[in-house]
């Protein structure tokens, strides 16, 4: 230890220095009367004083006041007093003012060396002490800003007015570390809604990486209309390559369509959902759990979905593992069984609300290794959204090889003949051989079907009979002339760095639009229409075809060969 | 569109070149016509060799054509359909309607 000797009378000075002899400290002395000027000696690191009990009157306060609670120093320094004769009156005084309780009689010298001992102990375990708080200090800065870090990223990934849908609510709780699930939400072009629930890492930058293989893609496909089993075969692509085999990641897909009320279910190791309000039958309760996204190769994976009819309002829950610790929840029955019982005969928002009040009550108190989630999505119709301008904009960004859109007015309708011009565009492109004969079917039937029912608002059964043709074609052609307003719009993007590469044509028209579920419903015997046949051809050559609420808009997929993956 | 017709002994071939949808009605209607005055009953064949793509307005068409021969107590065949075009009526199950060939 450094100790330093504060004296007036020289002699007590070497009386007690001989005390200290051979206990190894550093010890330096100063007189008292040159106080002033040790000011300006090196009095850092010190680890005790030893002041000459007759000098504390006179320098006792001043150099407590500097020496026992330096503000450069977290370390208090410890100040003994040294006399030849005990003083317990003046020892007193010195502790009540902050001085070390031990008064040192000059000659016992091992009492002193204990003393110190005891006070350099103590010293080296405040600085320890001060060096780990120091230390966590700055781990908890680096925490705070990986989790401000974290934040902007999922800020970035996860679109948060997506989950403002009206047909869903949900409550998050992150972990202590700042982990949390990922919970995504899209509306499909027909206006069916997809939702994804992850499971998150225990840390906030975890949760990140588990979210940048799964939102993009995500996003991108609901958008362009592919149904879960394809989404689920993307993403768990994505996951391997993203994470080299390392990680998988438990997820569970929920794809809803509230026009035709019925729920898809795509389960990938997570929590069974509860289905709320199910229609009778033998699939009353979600039975597939598949292993989590990433775990299997793409020839093991199984992205086939299980469907679920429901009469209105029903609904789906979704949770994570883990919130049975904040439910009273039987445990020999599970959470599953609980939740049920809450739910049995309530909407599945009426039940949601005190819930998620029970929850955030237990919460509070909990130590959560892990983030907790509780979805609920209702089924109700009602929640079926108007579909607004943006079905078309949404994609300004495009993610394709390329991409041609048109807008077309009448005077373009009635002097292009735009499906050749079309289909000698895309031939730039060196769409496959054979692709052309599909592509000719798909756009001629959406374009065509856009000018004579949405523009000119001719009715097909003007062709029926045997004249019927020539009838049609004469009334559209003199419709067409007299066409003053509207406008079509046609987009064509290749899709090329998914497993399965698609051109994605849609084409949204000006007109009334009109219900097609009648015609979205017939399969299997075209050549028994009366017409409606283009419909039935398209659906038959493409992987996806869905019409927006509205009617004035068809978004279809067309699978393309391998041969254009590799190219791209 | 163009067509063509031509006569065997047992049948009347209506050959159609080129794009084959609605924008190839009035032709394919005179063709129809040229051909079911002459056809008696004769078998009509549409050869669609030439034919290059095909739509559901052609469905109707050659349904329309079927209806008309019927009526005269002749049938209708398709032949040389390759491709797209095969394709095309393998969806719409005009195998069951016609002679496919």
């Amino acid at each position: 230890m450094k100790l330093w000797v504060f004296y007036e009378h020289q002699g007590s000075a070497s009386a007690l220095v001989d005390d200290l002899q051979g206990f190894g400290h550093d010890i330096h002395c100063s007189p008292l009367r040159a106080f002033p000027a040790s000011e300006s000696e090196d009095l850092t690191e010190v680890d005790a004083i030893l002041l000459e009990a007759c000098c504390y009157l006179t320098y006792g306060d001043s150099l407590l006041k500097r020496f026992s609670s330096d503000p450069d120093s977290a370390v208090p320094r410890t100040i003994l007093l040294f006399s030849d004769a005990p003083n317990p009156r003046l020892a007193t005084s010195a502790m009540l003012a902050g001085a070390d309780p031990y008064f040192h009689v000059i000659g016992a010298g091992a009492a002193l060396a204990a003393r110190l001992s005891a006070v350099g102990h103590e010293g080296r375990r405040t600085r320890q002490d001060a060096h780990f708080q120091e230390t966590e200090a700055r781990y908890q800065r680096i925490f705070a800003e990986e989790g401000q870090t974290a934040t902007f990223l999922l800020g970035r990934l996860v679109d948060q007015d997506r989950l403002l849908d009206p047909a869903l609510r949900y409550w998050h709780h992150a972990s202590g570390a700042g982990g949390e699930n990922l919970l995504l939400a899209m509306r499909t072009p027909s206006g069916g809604l997809h939702l994804l629930l992850a499971e998150g890492a225990c840390h906030s930058l975890a949760t990140v990486a588990n979210a940048l293989p799964l939102a993009p893609t995500f996003y991108r496909m609901t958008e362009k209309g592919f149904g879960l089993d394809a989404i689920v075969r993307e993403l768990n692509l994505k996951v391997r390559q993203f994470f080299a085999g390392t990680r998988s990641i438990p997820t569970i897909l929920v794809s809803i369509s509230f026009r035709e009320g019925f729920v898809e279910i795509w389960n990938g190791g997570f929590q069974e959902p509860l289905l709320v309000g199910v229609s009778e039958g033998a699939l009353s309760r979600p039975k597939e759990i598949h292993p989590p996204l990433g775990t299997l190769d793409m020839a093991a994976l199984h992205a086939g979905v299980e469907r679920f009819s429901f009469e209105h309002p029903g609904g789906v829950l979704l949770y994570s593992p883990g919130l049975e610790a904040l439910l009273p929840a039987d445990p020999a029955r599970g959470l599953h069984a609980y939740l049920q019982d809450r739910f049995s005969d309530r909407h599945v928002f009426s039940g949601f609300d005190p819930l998620v009040a029970e929850l955030d009550r237990q919460a509070g108190h909990a130590e959560l290794n892990a983030g907790l989630s509780l979805l609920a999505v209702t089924t109700d119709s009602a929640c079926l959204l108007p579909m607004g301008d943006d079905s078309l904009a949404a994609d300004s960004d495009s993610f394709g090889a390329w991409a041609v859109r048109f807008r077309l007015g009448p005077q373009e309708i009635r002097s292009i003949d735009v499906v050749p011009m079309i289909l000698g565009l895309t031939g730039q492109f060196a769409l496959p051989p054979g692709k052309n004969g599909e592509l000719f079917v798909v756009l001629s039937e959406i374009y065509n079907n856009a000018v004579d029912h949405g523009l000119l608002g001719l009715d097909s059964c003007l062709k029926l009979g045997p004249e019927g043709m020539g009838r049609y074609w004469e009334e559209r052609s003199r419709r067409l002339s007299r066409l003053g307003q509207g406008e079509i719009m046609l987009h064509l993007e290749v899709i090329p760095d998914i497993s399965c590469p698609v051109l994605h044509i849609s084409c949204r028209d000006s007109g009334p639009g009109f219900d097609h579920a009648d015609l979205m419903g017939a399969d299997g015997n075209l050549h028994e229409l009366p017409y409606g046949r283009g419909l039935g051809l398209v659906r038959s050559l493409c992987s996806r075809v869905e019409f927006n609420q509205k009617g004035n808009e068809i978004s279809a997929l067309l699978p393309l060969p391998e041969v254009i993956k590799k190219a791209a | 569109m163009q067509t063509s017709i031509s006569t065997t002994e047992n049948n009347l071939v209506i050959r159609l070149q080129g794009r084959f949808d609605f924008s190839a009605h009035r032709e394919f209607r005179d063709a129809v016509d040229g051909a079911l005055q002459g056809a008696g009953r004769r078998k009509i064949v549409v050869d669609l060799g030439g034919v290059d793509y095909l739509d559901s307005s052609a469905l109707g068409m050659l349904l329309m054509l079927r209806d008309r021969a019927k009526s005269s107590e002749g049938t209708v065949a398709l032949t040389n359909c390759r491709g797209a075009v095969k394709q095309v009526l393998d969806i719409a199950n005009f195998g069951k309607l016609f002679d496919i060939t």
